[in-house]
C-alpha cells in the first residue's frame, strides 16, 4: 500500500482536479447539462462514501470514472421507458435503407462521399470532432442512449437490452438506425461538405 | 447470393454479434463483388472505430488540447458539490 495511490484525503480537491473531465464524460453520454451536473455530484458523493473501498489498483481518475459510468447507466435506465416508444414510433424515415439505396442507385467513382480521410488524419482534426459530436447529439434520445452504450462504451447488446429494457430485435433496429443517421449526418456535414483534413 | 439490402443487414448485425458461418461467407462474397456495399461497410467500421476512441479516457485530454471540446463543470456546481462533500454527505 503506497500513499501515492491514495485519493487526496480532502475530497473537496477532487472537484477541481477531476470535475471538468467527469463533466465532459457525462455530457457526451447524457447530453443534458443539468443531468450531467447531477450525475457528477452523485459520483463524488458516492466516492466519498465508498472511500474505504478504493484499493489503489487504478488511478483516482479511473476509479471516479468507474463510479460515474454506473450513475450514467442508472440515468439511462430511468428514462428508457419514456423515450423509447416515442423515438421508435416517430421514425419512419428508414434512414439506413435510404442512405443505402442512394448508394445502390449508383454513383460514378468520381462523385463525392468517398470518405477519403484516413482515420489517423481524422483523429487529429479538431473540426471533424466538432462535426462528429454535433451529429451524435442530433440523434433522438433513445438512439443516442443505445449508441452511447454500444459504441462509446463497448457494452454488449445483452447488457444494453437490460438497461434500456428493450428486446434484442428492438435494440438491433435502434442501433441500425442510429448508425445510419450518424453516417448520413457525417456525409452531409463533413464528407460531402468538403470538410477535409488540412483544408 | 445476398442482395445489397440483405448484405447491409447482415453487416450491421455483424457489429453486434458473431455472424454464423453462412452469414459471414455470404457477406464476404457480396462485398468482394459490390464496390458500393464495400464502401458502405467500410464507413460503418470507421464510425465504430471513431466512436470507441471518442469514448475512451485518453480521448478527453487530446480533444481538450486540440480545442475540439472544452466544456467545464459550471462554477456554481463546483461550489455546490464541494459544500456537499465537506458536509460529508
Amino acid at each position: 500500500m503506497t500513499d501515492v495511490k491514495r485519493p487526496d484525503p480532502d475530497p473537496t480537491t477532487w472537484v477541481d482536479e477531476h470535475g471538468d473531465v467527469l463533466y465532459r464524460f457525462a455530457l457526451l453520454r447524457v447530453k443534458d447539462p443539468q443531468v450531467a451536473e447531477d450525475v457528477v455530484q452523485e459520483t463524488f458523493v458516492s466516492a466519498l462514501q465508498g472511500l474505504g473501498t478504493y484499493e489503489g489498483a487504478s488511478s483516482v481518475r479511473t476509479w471516479l470514472v468507474g463510479i460515474l459510468k454506473h450513475k450514467i447507466i442508472d440515468q439511462f435506465r430511468k428514462r428508457s421507458r419514456e423515450v423509447l416508444s416515442t423515438d421508435l414510433a416517430g421514425d419512419h424515415s428508414g434512414a439506413p435503407e435510404s442512405a443505402f439505396d442512394r448508394l445502390r442507385e449508383g454513383q460514378s467513382p468520381a462523385t463525392p462521399r468517398e470518405w477519403q480521410d484516413t482515420p489517423d488524419n481524422l483523429l487529429k482534426s479538431k473540426e471533424f470532432w466538432k462535426v462528429f459530436r454535433r451529429c451524435l447529439d442530433a440523434l433522438p434520445p433513445a438512439y443516442h442512449d443505445a449508441f452511447s452504450l454500444r459504441e462509446l462504451d463497448g457494452m454488449t447488446t445483452q447488457e444494453i437490452c437490460k438497461i434500456l429494457d428493450v428486446t434484442p430485435t428492438n435494440l438491433w433496429v435502434i442501433l441500425h438506425r442510429a448508425r445510419g443517421r450518424l453516417r448520413g449526418c457525417l456525409d452531409a456535414n463533413w464528407f460531402d461538405a468538403g470538410g477535409r483534413v488540412g483544408t | 447470393m445476398l442482395n445489397c439490402k440483405k448484405a447491409h443487414e447482415v453487416a450491421s448485425k455483424g457489429l453486434d454479434r458473431e455472424l454464423s458461418m453462412p452469414e459471414r461467407i455470404g457477406l464476404k462474397l457480396h462485398l468482394l463483388m459490390c464496390r458500393l456495399c464495400r464502401r458502405a461497410h467500410g464507413r460503418m467500421m470507421l464510425i465504430r472505430r471513431l466512436a470507441r476512441w471518442m469514448g475512451s479516457e485518453e480521448a478527453d485530454t487530446i480533444l481538450v488540447e486540440s480545442g475540439a471540446v472544452g466544456e467545464k463543470l459550471p462554477t456554481e456546481a463546483k461550489t455546490r458539490i464541494k459544500k456537499a462533500l465537506s458536509r460529508g454527505v
